[in-house]
């Protein structure tokens, strides 16, 4: 069997798939053993990144192997009795261990819930299981979504940041140990560990895809969405996944229909987010941003300049999250389980007892703010079709960087002046959202452009991304093993 | 609705946690820290001190108290034009 299988597209697989030149045990029986050789911690659940021996990549925390060989020999008799159900149809794929799988741990990446088993499936879970798609992994979460984001190592360079809570999925991926995988994002967890590891991935519009059965991290930002190797397959996933839920009064009755016929991008309208290109810390690689931007310019798109007002974005988006992480862990304070948080982890449980101080004006106040900052955006997208930035201007740091900025020193302004970021902007105003792989540092490690349009427009995303995909081959690079030390 | 005496003390510690809070926020701003009385106090209302008692722990909460305070004061300093409603909106669909 050729390595290159574990890479292929969806489409490539459902093809062979329901040729039946390919059968889905054989192809969960490649990918399982590729987890079992490259991947299965010698650990329970990791435990942060001081906690990473060896060169395993961590990104799988339960393997799901009897029941996915089942699911697939199921998988290959309806494919042999009639029409694929769709073309995830007999494909494994890994969730992130914050979504609800019947019978399978769900451990939020937290010892306190190691053993924790829920009797129903989340409704993306439910989804793929009616698309006939093959659970095969829960993937490494940083515990309780936060605190430390590397908890999966990353496969380009192992001693380098995976930069986000749904790094296990994204390492999955990009790895070859799953057909594709499933995020979760509040402030930047799908697209910032898609640019860090090189995966397309895409935070969909608030409310188009169903929470229920997932975590809550922060109820008025969390989305969840497709992590893959192209943004065609995330147009595919998002297809299965995506729809209204009364289980989720967040989610819209807006399933998502997938054309895989692409238009032109002649005349389509791109605003680029100039300051995040001309920051300091994007210099090393502002020439691979702008060849990139120059691709969009030769396929026929206009691409011009913005400037973001001055707004307190990450502060909106700190609060926010805060306070409402903080009511939604409340009681692991109440009944004691908050003692049994990693180490590392413990500075969030300061976090969320100082977020619980303020009194509710101050977090109605954010939310005002993020109300200015939902309107920025939609004027913003009344003069562009698609606004653009780096992902992550820098790339991926160090792992062991510190995760949260220092204090300033007294006396402090009262409006610290901050770089506006893009990100701010997309998570705070539900807009969707796609990193994508668009060249790589000096030290080889992968960047990523960061594409968002208007809500429920993922098809003028997903089709912006198919068209740079189509003339550039970043998005097909691999990481060579032996991994970089 | 019978209160109890515990439920008495909490409501009272609700009620003194906002004045203590914009406390806490101002010496954020003016000293860089919100001092360890503020905090108690603040603790206190919030009637969680448990985890917190270990003073590398204690520690860590008033770093975390001061960042969050700091971030407020952004916050409250940022003019939102009267009309601007929160982005929470309860509406029947």
């Amino acid at each position: 069997m050729a390595d290159e299988l574990w890479f292929q597209s969806i489409a490539e697989l459902s093809r062979q798939l329901a040729a039946r030149t390919l059968s889905s045990v054989a192809l969960t029986r490649a990918y399982l053993d590729r987890i079992e050789r490259l991947d299965t911690p010698p650990f329970p659940l990791p435990a942060g990144p001081q906690d990473r021996p060896g060169d395993r990549l961590a990104s799988v925390t339960t393997v799901v192997r009897e029941q996915a060989l089942a699911d697939a020999a199921e998988a290959d008799r309806a494919l042999a009795a009639g029409p694929p159900k769709s073309p995830l149809h007999g494909i494994p794929y890994g969730v992130k261990d914050l979504l609800d799988t019947r019978g399978v741990r769900t451990t939020w990446g937290s010892q306190v819930f190691a053993s924790r088993v829920s009797d129903r499936d989340a409704a993306v879970v439910e989804r793929l299981r009616a698309a006939g798609a093959v659970l095969i992994g829960k993937m490494t979460t940083a515990e309780f979504a936060g605190g430390s984001i590397s908890t999966a190592l990353n496969p380009w360079k192992l001693d380098r940041s995976t930069q986000g809570s749904s790094s296990g999925t994204v390492v999955g991926v990009v790895a070859g140990l799953i057909g594709f995988g499933i995020g979760t994002e509040t402030g930047g967890s799908i697209v910032f560990p898609a640019s860090a590891v090189g995966a397309t991935g895409l935070r969909p519009t608030f409310g188009r895809v169903s929470r229920f059965g997932c975590m809550s991290l922060a109820w008025s930002l969390d989305k969840i969405g497709p992590v893959a190797r192209s943004a065609e397959d995330c147009g595919v996933i998002l297809q299965a996944i995506a729809g209204g839920d009364p289980r989720d009064p967040g989610t819209a009755d807006r399933p998502f229909q997938f054309n895989t016929t692409l238009g032109s991008l002649k005349g389509v309208r791109i605003g680029v987010h100039r300051p995040e290109i001309d920051a300091p810390e994007a210099a090393p690689n502002r020439r691979s941003f702008n060849d990139a931007l120059a691709v969009f310019r030769r396929l026929g798109a206009t691409v011009e300049d913005f400037v973001l007002p001055v707004r307190p974005y990450f502060e909106v988006f700190m609060h926010l999250t805060s306070v409402e992480s903080a009511a939604s862990f409340r009681r692991l304070f109440t009944d004691g389980s908050v003692n049994g948080l990693f180490p590392y982890n413990w500075s969030r449980r300061a976090d969320w007892m100082a977020a619980s101080m303020a009194p509710a004006y101050d977090y109605l106040q954010a939310q005002r703010i993020r109300q200015l900052i939902v309107m920025d955006g939609d004027a913003l997208l009344q003069r562009f079709d698609l606004v653009v930035c780096p992902t992550f201007p820098g790339g991926a740091p160090d792992r062991y960087a510190p995760t949260s900025p220092p204090l300033p020193p007294p006396p402090v302004s009262p409006a610290p002046p901050q770089l506006p970021r893009l990100n701010w902007v997309g998570n705070l105003s539900g807009l969707p959202g796609m990193s994508f792989p668009c060249g790589f540092d000096p030290d080889g490690m992968p960047l990523a452009l960061h594409l968002m349009g208007r809500p429920w427009a993922e098809q003028a995303v997903i089709d912006a991304v198919r068209h740079f995909q189509r003339d550039t081959d970043w998005h097909t690079r691999r990481p060579p093993y032996p991994w970089r030390a | 609705m019978e209160t109890s005496r515990r439920n008495f003390a909490a409501l009272l510690g609700a009620l003194a946690a906002a004045p203590l809070w914009d406390q806490a926020v101002a010496e954020a701003q003016t000293q860089g820290t919100v001092t360890a009385d503020t905090l108690r106090a603040l603790l206190d209302a919030q009637g969680g001190a448990g985890i917190f008692a270990d003073p590398a722990r204690f520690a860590e909460l008033q770093s975390a108290v001061t960042r969050s305070a700091i971030i407020v004061a952004a916050l409250r300093a940022f003019d939102v034009p009267a009309d601007v409603p929160p982005a929470v909106m309860f509406s029947r669909s």
